[in-house]
């Protein structure tokens, strides 16, 4: 049944019509609901799609339009519910036009620190007016020119400032996280790094052994390099060193360009800390107060032995099912956690749009070819999109692809949670995989989780979404990577 | 009442201040009509100027924003000419931000609102799309914008009783040349605050001046004879 109500002389703006009707369409499961002002366009797109009642076509062009098919009380439900909805939504929000107080206001005020996210080419400019106003500053954008980021650092250097970024997606500074962080006890390790989702992978690793965290201070992936000099990392190895509730100090990055290297390893050296240091994938001796670690979980575990003798992880026991089909397709949302997945199954060949072998390009990123690694947070995806932690719509697509192909064998996906990143990001994965599961059911999936007991999205319900859709899930990257290797090589 | 603005649209008259009737409030602006039917737009310090708005300082604001009927004196304030600027200049960048902005932009309409620009189909847009000012008039605003930068005539008459009454008055002060200072802020130094204005209609609104900028340098290409027969299809294929 054809229902419409007429609301005379409206002025909602889209956002709340938008929101309301989703609101009914999801409370009454029924996608036939449209809220829309009644212009001669709106109401023929309204019949062409069956919605137009003859009551409808009285409507006027400053009326709106709720129309919905459903049965006669049904639909006055329906009505009363957006209209409910409608009201609450714009007493709450002015979205005709927010504006805050000005950047320049905002320097005025006593906060310690700024954290910008705004288009890469205007963050010299106004990073350099937070400096000088003398404020510590988190970048969270990327596109920053090399020559502004080592000016600013310098900049920032001499004025004994923090220059967190650019590019810098996570950081945790007096317990508050910034950026993509997950929820973390406070406690005594402290960690300066140059990557964003390997920082959550150890911080989270960290939390669930019971240990917890002073400050986390992310740098950008570019201050390793020679050109910046780790100009960053050492200004935040100075005051983790300086830090009275720090006792442990971990450093992660990809591997440094030599000479930055030795300059971290020399400062470590020298300071009165333990320290761990984890460059991906570089094996190194452990001497004096400095302990290596080749990947992110030993990190962590180093780190937090240095606390507590005993500390250990939690660990997955699965019943690993048999191969079916014959390929690894991985597709990583944190490009760290996809960097340390290459380099634990370097003995394998993978393609990736990634490589650490540049040999193993992948030529088309929108194509998987045998075993693939790919980063879906690279420019290639992310040109249009939102970062894939925060959308899932790429990812889905491409779990969708990989299980046409008959040859996929094992699928693996990371989820990661905390604050600034969905907020079901494990039911997205779900309704991916079970509708996967549907196109090809021999296929394995099997989910690292980088989360924390305490995010909001709430760990143990995530992990059950994902075991319930047929999920073998881990609690750590490397957890999981090697579980691919047993499936990928048992007979 | 009488009240201190701190500047507002030089098109306002003494006369169209009289005996209005508020149709929306939000925390930041208002709508009100007068008898004639015009719109009379309160905004709240620091917000920028739209065409048959006032600009108030806060304490102000907050005073007639509580009025429902109200009859206004403004003993300051400075009248502002809401004309286009003289020069342009949105770089690429600038351009695929908005379109990344318009891309992700909820409307159940998107679809064929996409289908009609793409087909360049101007007038099937008028009062199409959700919303106060319907997604396809925040398109055309944009649209005739760039028409007037370029000095190019608007390709289309349009009916504005077809639309809803507040969308009619933001497309016939764009016809008359007279825009919001956030399109003029956005064509002249880029600045895209334009695009968290409203839900989409900032990010439409972009687009529609980033299309019909494209048009202008496409029919001039020809027109100026600087173009080889790739260009004059081009043309041909918009």
């Amino acid at each position: 049944m054809l229902k419409n109500f007429i609301l005379k002389d409206n002025y909602n703006d889209s956002v709340v019509l938008m929101n309301a009707a989703n609101s009914v369409r999801n409370e009454f499961s029924n996608k036939n609901v449209s809220a829309v002002m009644a212009t001669p366009q709106n109401m023929e797109l309204l019949e062409s799609l069956g919605l137009l009642s003859d009551e409808g076509k009285k409507a006027l062009s400053a009326d709106l339009i709720f129309a919905v098919d459903a049965d006669t009380a049904e639909a006055e439900k329906m009505f009363a519910s957006f209209q409910k909805v409608m009201a609450a939504k714009s007493s709450e929000k002015d979205s005709a036009e927010e504006s805050d107080s000005s950047f320049d206001t905002a320097l005025l005020d006593d906060a310690a620190l700024v954290l910008m996210s705004i288009p890469g080419r205007y963050v010299p400019r106004e990073a350099e007016r937070a400096l000088m106003a003398g404020k510590n500053v988190m970048v969270f954008s990327d596109n920053v020119p090399l020559s502004d980021e080592i000016r600013l650092k310098k900049l920032a250097v001499g004025k004994k400032l923090l220059f967190m970024g650019p590019d810098c997606g996570t950081c945790i500074i007096n317990g508050k996280g910034l950026g993509f962080a997950n929820v973390i006890k406070p406690g005594n390790i402290g960690i300066a790094g140059a990557s964003g989702s390997g920082i959550q992978e150890l911080t989270c690793a960290i939390d669930k052994m019971g240990q917890g965290m002073s400050q986390v201070i992310g740098v950008g992936g570019r201050d390793i390099k020679s050109a910046v000099g780790g100009l960053s990392l050492l200004a935040a190895m100075d005051l983790l060193e300086s830090d009275k509730s720090t006792d442990v100090i971990v450093i992660i990055s990809k591997p440094p360009d030599a000479d930055v290297a030795d300059k971290i390893i020399s400062k470590a050296k020298a300071g009165r800390k333990e320290y761990v240091i984890n460059f991906l994938t570089m094996e190194l001796k452990d001497f004096g107060n400095i302990k290596f670690a080749s990947n992110l979980e030993e990190a962590a575990v180093r780190a937090c032995r240095l606390l507590n003798e005993k500390a250990v992880l939690p660990v997955s026991a699965h019943r690993l099912p048999k191969l079916k089909g014959k390929y690894l397709r991985a597709l990583y949302a944190g490009g760290t956690l996809c960097y340390e997945a290459l380099y634990l199954l370097k003995d394998i060949e993978i393609f990736s749009n990634t490589p650490i072998n540049k040999d193993l390009s992948l030529q088309d990123v929108f194509k998987s070819i045998k075993n693939s690694l790919v980063d879906m947070g690279e420019d290639d995806f992310t040109r249009g999109y939102p970062h894939p932690m925060m959308d899932f719509t790429l990812r889905k697509q491409r779990i969708a692809q990989e299980a046409e192909d008959p040859q996929t064998g094992v699928i693996l996906l990371d989820c990661t949670l905390g604050w600034g990143c969905h907020n079901d990001p494990a039911g997205e994965l779900a309704e991916a995989i079970v509708e996967a599961t549907k196109t090809n059911p021999g296929i394995i999936f099997v989910t690292p989780i980088t989360g924390s007991y305490g995010d909001p999205q709430d760990y143990n319900a995530q992990q059950k979404k994902l075991e319930e859709a047929g999920a073998l899930v881990y609690h750590t990257n490397r957890q999981a990577v090697e579980a691919v290797r047993e499936i990928l090589f048992s007979k | 009442m009488r009240a201190k603005a701190l500047y507002y649209d030089d098109f306002i008259s003494a006369a169209s201040l009289l005996k209005l009737r508020a149709v929306k409030k939000y925390a930041n602006s208002c709508y009100f009509r007068n008898p004639a039917g015009e719109f009379i737009t309160f905004l709240k310090s620091p917000n920028q100027l739209v065409p048959g708005g006032i600009v108030f300082p806060e304490a102000v604001y907050e005073q007639v924003q509580v009025m429902d009927e109200l009859s206004l004196e403004l003993i300051s304030g400075e009248a502002k000419s809401l004309e286009l600027p003289s020069e342009c200049s949105i770089s690429f960048e600038a351009s695929a931000r908005a379109e990344d902005k318009w891309r992700l932009a909820q409307d159940d309409f998107k679809n064929i609102l996409d289908f009609l620009i793409a087909g360049r189909n101007w007038k099937k847009l008028l009062g199409l799309g959700g919303g106060l000012t319907p997604s396809g008039d925040d398109f055309l605003v944009g649209y005739i914008a760039a028409k007037k930068m370029g000095g190019m005539e608007i390709p289309f008459k349009l009916d504005l009783s077809k639309t809803t009454p507040l969308s009619a008055h933001f497309l016939r002060h764009a016809l008359c040349g007279r825009f919001s200072d956030q399109i003029t802020a956005f064509i002249k130094e880029e600045d895209l605050s334009i695009l968290s204005f409203g839900g989409s209609s900032g990010a439409a609104t972009a687009v529609g001046v980033i299309k019909g900028m494209a048009e202008n340098e496409c029919v001039r290409a020809v027109s100026c004879g600087g173009a080889d027969e790739n260009n004059t299809e081009v043309v041909k294929a918009c």
